[in-house]
């Protein structure tokens, strides 16, 4: 099977953050947050992105949202380039790359009501006139699974799994080719998560947009991806196929990372153990003893 | 902490040349002649020049600059408009005064303000707090030149317990300076213990909130030992910034105060220098003053490093 | 890193925990009648109001002039014709007081005016924007912060000449710097928020930014912050015109009379009260008004567990209802029995409405047994395991019929008696042991202090024995370790410090709150290998509270799920993962993503949980279930059912609770 042209090109991707120094006159070093990544997604496909804390893997995604200064590589989505951020990313850029943020809470604006929140993005963007644009904005919510009468309320009147949503709408608005989840589940209940997994399938069912799943759960990403990219240490060392990467996987921290995903089955979970002790033995993987 | 030192030394000698010279040149701005104040209403232009030769200040500004600086170096201030004394001397008669103060306000405002936050933040929200609360909300708002007044009318006047005017030296016998400075520092001490017991018990209400309390009562220590061994110091951090606005409050508060009980501090030397428009006296306490303040913060940022082990380089 | 779904902030702190309610009235109406309820600071407000109009109509108010007195009654005492006496020019003092207020109120203005024109938009911008000119800017407003403020005013009246108008402008513009600083820190902070984030996400552009999103958020503190700097601006003006630097006789200033008071001090003492009075009570109204804002705008916060205590005998002596409870894979003596538990908060604060976050919970540990109590966030389930230990804070009420643990009663148990069980027979872990561990104190100061007040070693041999704990728990060169502060050591190593100390009196229960939840997933298993070998090593007991269903596989025996405050299924966890009886426990183990090859969409359970103070009589799970029958709107007790327990009534029914098509169909 051919794969279409990818729509987002992430090539030798690399962000460095300068080290601390101990007196000003030191020379200045650095240390790589994210190490010569390269992958792309094709249009509406998902890519998982999964990593534990200090992988990278966020880093990865604020840099293709243009929040983070690139030291290296380039970035395309669709037909336009952006390298070396830190300056303005372009407008065009903005409509087609959008994000969910793992704290849904707070990353709406608390002072702002609904209509506003999910219809901010419509009035940058277009001209289209108010009525228009509430019309638009129930299409959004409906879409996401809420409803007209919460046009006018707070975020802080939601749980968290409604406000997951409201974010969802929002991302939505312009009509995006491709949305950046870091970790949009990870900080809802189990009974909630699997709530929003499925409205996130249902939009790509409805809209075609792609995916970047940025999580450190990796049956959740197993669930929602196509394909899945472990990153370790600021780089990715395994990429390839989910079920592949799931069954056979081939990088030794792939493997410890599979073994020490917990499972609800407990035979399972019990040979599981049993694997990941004698890998871990092999894999000697260092375990930083102070946290940078 | 030796690096904390050096680094703070490097940030703080710049810091005074800059203040310093800020001084100077707002003297130069200023729009008052101090020729025109010596000479009195309407003076000839020729006696105007003549004295502002002798005082030098019809030499370029930068040249007046140079010379002040290179003075203030080697300990000249320069001399009083008025008294013609030296202002270097000046200042170090004024200052035990303005110090005394200084230490006396800190010392009761820590002695009222600390175990009045401690105790009242260990029982928030019941009623020994909310009478604690409410007295250091109305000792907030108390005036301290107000407060002086009233603590003369009251111990001085009718009953007279303590002097109502003048600064004794410690020279002269502890017991005796310690009676010229009770009441200037109870007046000058109330306001700040007011500020410092509201800092204190929001700052111990919050660190009994932390987990880390949990987990020291979970390990079966008293109450007592959970609160003096261990919460003091986490919330000692927020406190010790309190503080070091605290002495600059008070070194404010001295300038009214000297002048409700007469003596001849740094306060009454810059308040009788602004009516007079005495300017080496006025730049001579500025530069003083900074040098103070500047020291003060220094000791607080390294007694900030010693409470808080994150911030100290290892 | 994962943020945990359930922190151990008591539900009803929890604003998300809540389902979508319908609000009544918006939120602008809803704060003005929080603020009326406060009364001082209302109060303060007419008060404040008053003192405006005063100042205003002063000109007409006032029964004589301010400036021009009866020299021939000087320093009289009140009288009809003098409410307030006279000064020692003849003047009325009530006059002057009134239009004192004129001159503090309008000192007032004009300062913190300045202040806000100059200091707000500056603080926006350069907190935002950075760079070099922030950091000169702050530089300079650290000097200038840093000296005496009155001295600083001085030297700039020095150099204007002294005026109340001048005099004021120059505070204006000191007051502006703080005001810049402040606006700057918040900018700083709220910059970091993900809301800004996501704002730059959808193409914001920086003046929408920072008039939008940034202000409205930051507005409520700096509103606190104004009105403070009102009534230091009313005692700075006093000051000046007091030392003569202000308002310029004879024109009458609060500050002035005071000055003219301390001349005439020996003999008319009374001329001291009222302008003092005037200052004081005007300052103290402005502070409580600004209190009063703060308290509405601050988020109500948990108390302290320092005042916590154990949990108190029910009242009621007739047990009505046998609470049957889950004595699972027990010999018949439980370590820990507990019956008809109950944790309650006040439903808002100040209030005396009270909601149950648990509800007559009644369980068993067994000695020797790893059993995990399951919920989601909400559901009571950390509250539950502080109240065995007397550790729910402050405004927290624990009742219960009993709690027995070894032989022992621990309901009504008093300070001392508590501390002894959580000294030496039951220890705790909790979720993020870097919030744990107290940051300023080396971990070997913190693992020693209970040995040597508890067990009074020396401090020799708590550190030796603290060194041999750490090596227990496999921390690498664990004598030198012990010196070092808590920053110095990553989530999964701090929790072993964490265990080592729980272990440190061979407790015969170590209660985990959410071990493993703030932990990367590698070292998840790490330490729950840990606590596997060391409870299989002491034979302890383990209560282990999780809201991960992976967690309860790996390591429990029993399980107990709890939902909405109730207990609604128990048993061995073999039995339960195998046939869950409660539609509940089944929904949630068939909406867990396994690593397995994708099998259609995710089943999920419909809605979200209930809130505490919105439940009916029935049962709490109805409104989700998707075998909910009429008799589920009755009371529903928690019944016996094979040697686990099921609050269901259904539960006999056996009805294909797992089957995935039931919870994936909506």
């Amino acid at each position: 099977m051919t794969r279409r042209p990818p729509l987002l090109e992430v090539q030798d991707l690399s962000v460095r953050y300068p080290a601390a120094r101990r007196f000003p006159w030191w020379k200045s070093r650095s240390n790589a947050a994210v190490d010569h990544v390269s992958f792309d997604i094709a249009p509406g496909e998902t890519l998982g992105l999964v990593g534990e804390s200090g992988s990278g893997k966020s880093t990865v995604g604020r840099a293709i949202l243009g929040l983070q200064r690139i030291s290296a590589g380039t970035i395309r989505c669709d037909d336009v380039h952006i390298t070396d951020a830190g300056r303005k990313v372009p407008r065009s850029y903005r409509r087609r790359v959008q994000a969910v943020f793992q704290d849904p809470y707070g990353s709406l604006n608390p002072t702002m009501i609904v209509a506003d929140l999910v219809g901010e993005p419509l009035a940058l963007h277009t001209d289209l006139p108010r009525s228009t644009r509430t019309e638009r904005v129930v299409e959004l919510l409906e879409m996401v699974g809420l409803r007209s009468r919460h046009l006018s309320r707070h975020p802080y009147q939601f749980s968290g799994g409604q406000q997951q949503r409201i974010a969802i709408a929002r991302a939505l608005a312009l009509e995006p080719a491709l949305i950046i989840l870091d970790e949009p589940v990870s900080s809802l209940d189990v009974s909630i998560q699997s709530q929003v997994i499925n409205v996130l399938e249902q939009v790509q069912a409805k809209t075609g947009v792609s995916y970047l799943f940025i999580a450190h759960d990796l049956a959740v990403v197993r669930h929602i991806s196509a394909r899945i990219a472990v990153m370790y240490r600021g780089r990715i060392v395994e990429e390839g196929e989910a079920d592949r990467v799931c069954e056979k996987p081939e990088h030794p921290y792939s493997q410890l990372l599979l073994s020490s995903i917990l499972n609800v089955d407990l035979r399972d979970q019990a040979q599981r153990r049993a694997y990941r002790h004698e890998l871990a033995a092999s894999f000697r993987r260092q375990e930083p003893t102070v946290d940078q | 902490m030796w690096r904390l030192m050096v680094t703070r030394l490097c940030i703080a000698v710049p810091m005074l040349v800059l203040v310093s010279t800020a001084t100077f040149f707002l003297g130069i701005l200023s729009p008052i002649d101090p020729a025109e104040f010596v000479l009195g209403p309407d003076p000839s232009q020729e006696q105007v020049d003549l004295v502002r030769k002798e005082m030098g200040l019809d030499r370029p500004v930068l040249t007046q600059f140079q010379d002040w600086a290179s003075g203030a170096l080697h300990g000249d201030l320069g001399r009083s408009l008025f008294t013609d004394e030296p202002v270097a001397r000046l200042l170090v008669q004024a200052l035990p005064v303005t110090l005394s103060l200084t230490l006396g306000g800190l010392v009761v405002s820590l002695l009222v303000g600390i175990p009045a936050g401690v105790w009242s933040g260990i029982r928030a929200g019941r009623a020994g707090d909310r009478v604690v609360t409410g007295l250091v909300t109305i000792g907030q708002a108390v005036p301290h030149f107000w407060l002086a007044l009233l603590l003369i009318l009251a111990f001085a006047v009718h009953i007279k317990i303590f002097p109502a005017v003048g600064y004794v030296s410690i020279s002269r016998g502890t017991g005796q300076w310690l009676n010229s400075i009770a009441l200037p520092s109870i007046a000058l001490g109330t306001a700040g213990g007011a500020v410092l017991a509201r800092q204190t018990r929001s700052a111990v209400i919050g660190v009994l909130q932390q987990e880390y309390i949990r987990t020291a009562l979970a390990q079966g220590l008293p109450r007592r030992r959970v609160v003096f061994k261990f919460a003091l110091k986490n919330a000692a951090i927020p406190i010790v910034t309190v503080i070091a606005f605290e002495v600059a409050g008070l070194f404010s508060g001295s300038i009214v105060i000297e002048r409700m009980f007469s003596m001849q501090g740094i306060g009454s030397l810059t308040v009788d220098a602004v009516l007079r428009r005495d300017p080496d006296v006025i730049q001579g306490v500025i530069v003083v003053a900074a040098t103070i303040m500047i020291l003060i913060q220094l000791a607080l940022d390294l007694s900030y490093a010693w409470l808080n082990p994150k911030v100290r380089p290892i | 890193m994962t943020v945990s779904p359930d922190a151990t902030v008591p539900a009803t702190s929890r604003p998300d925990a809540g389902p979508d309610r319908d609000f009544p009235g918006k939120r602008s109406r809803k704060m003005l009648a929080r603020f009326l309820e406060q009364k001082s600071a209302p109060t303060a407000g007419l008060f404040l109001l008053a003192i405006v109009a005063v100042a205003v109509f002063a000109p007409y108010l006032a029964p004589h002039p301010q400036d021009a007195g009866d020299l021939l009654r000087p320093s009289e005492m009140p009288s009809v014709d003098h409410w307030l006496g006279t000064d020692s020019l003849g003047r009325d003092v009530l006059s002057r007081l009134m239009f004192g207020a004129r001159a503090a109120l309008l000192a007032a203005l004009v300062a913190v005016s300045i202040a806000v024109a100059v200091g707000l938009p500056l603080g926006l911008v350069l907190g935002y924007r950075g760079g070099w000119a922030d950091r000169l800017v702050m530089r300079l407003a650290e000097g200038v912060n840093a000296m005496p403020f009155l001295l600083v005013a001085i030297t700039l009246i020095a150099v204007l000449g002294p005026g109340l108008t001048k005099s004021m402008v120059i505070v204006g513009v000191i007051y502006a710097v703080m005001v810049l600083r402040l606006v700057r820190g918040e900018v700083l902070a709220a910059r970091e928020e993900l809301y800004v984030t996501g704002a730059l996400v959808v193409g914001v552009g920086t003046t929408r930014l920072l008039w939008r999103h940034v202000l409205p958020n930051i507005a409520p503190s700096l509103i606190v912050q104004v009105t403070t700097m009102f009534a230091t601006s009313i005692i700075v003006e006093a000051t000046l015109s007091f030392l003569g630097l202000g308002t310029q006789p004879p024109q009458a200033s609060w500050g002035n009379m005071l000055a003219d008071a301390q001349a005439s001090a020996f003999d008319h003492w009374f001329l001291a009260l009222p302008a003092g009075f005037a200052i004081m009570i005007t300052v103290l109204a402005f502070n409580l008004f600004g209190d009063g804002l703060r308290d509405l705008f601050s988020r109500e916060s948990a108390g302290s567990v320092l005042n916590a205590n154990a949990a108190r005998p029910l009242v009621e002596g007739v047990v009505e209802r046998e609470h049957s409870a889950g004595s699972v894979g027990g010999d018949g003596d439980p370590l820990m029995s507990v019956r008809r538990l109950s944790v309650s908060f006040p439903a808002r604060p100040s209030s005396d409405e009270r909601i149950d976050v648990v509800t007559e919970v009644s369980f068993d540990i067994g000695r020797r047994r790893v059993i995990a109590l399951v919920g989601e966030s909400g559901s009571g389930k950390s509250v539950t395991a502080m109240a065995l230990l007397g550790l729910v804070p402050d405004p927290g009420r624990v009742t219960a019929e009993t709690i027995g643990f070894d032989g022992r009663e621990l309901t009504g148990a008093n300070e001392r008696e508590l501390r002894a069980i959580r000294a030496r027979e039951i220890g705790v872990i909790f979720q993020d042991p870097l919030k744990a561990l107290n940051p300023a104190f080396t971990i070997g100061t913190q693992m020693t202090e209970s040995m040597r007040v508890v067990e009074g070693m020396s401090k020799r041999d708590a550190r030796i024995r603290a060194a041999e704990l750490l090596d227990m728990v496999r921390i690498d060169r664990a004598a030198d370790r012990l010196d070092d502060y808590p920053h110095q050591f990553s989530g999964g190593m701090a929790q072993r410090v964490m265990i080592a100390m729980a272990l440190s009196s061979s407790p015969k229960l170590l209660v985990a709150d959410e071990p493993t939840t703030a932990l990367d997933v590698t070292v998840q298993s790490d330490i729950l290998d840990l606590l596997r070998d060391l409870q299989a090593e002491t034979g302890m007991s383990m209560l282990i509270i999780t809201h991960d269903q992976g967690v309860v596989a790996d390591i429990a025996d029993d399980l107990m799920v709890m939902y909405a405050g109730e207990l609604v299924e128990v048993g061995t966890v073999e039995k339960v993962f195998e046939e869950p009886r409660h539609p509940y426990t089944a929904g949630l183990l068939a909406s867990v993503p396994r690593n397995r090859r994708r099998e259609g969409t995710l089943p999920s359970i419909p809605g979200t949980v209930p809130a505490l103070d919105e439940l009916g009589p029935g049962c709490r799970f109805g409104a989700r279930c998707p075998f909910v029958v009429d008799r589920c709107r009755e009371p529903v007790d928690l019944v016996g059912l094979g040697d686990g327990a099921v609050r269901c009534v259904r539960a006999p029914e056996r009805l294909a609770l797992g089957d995935a098509d039931i919870w994936s169909g909506r």
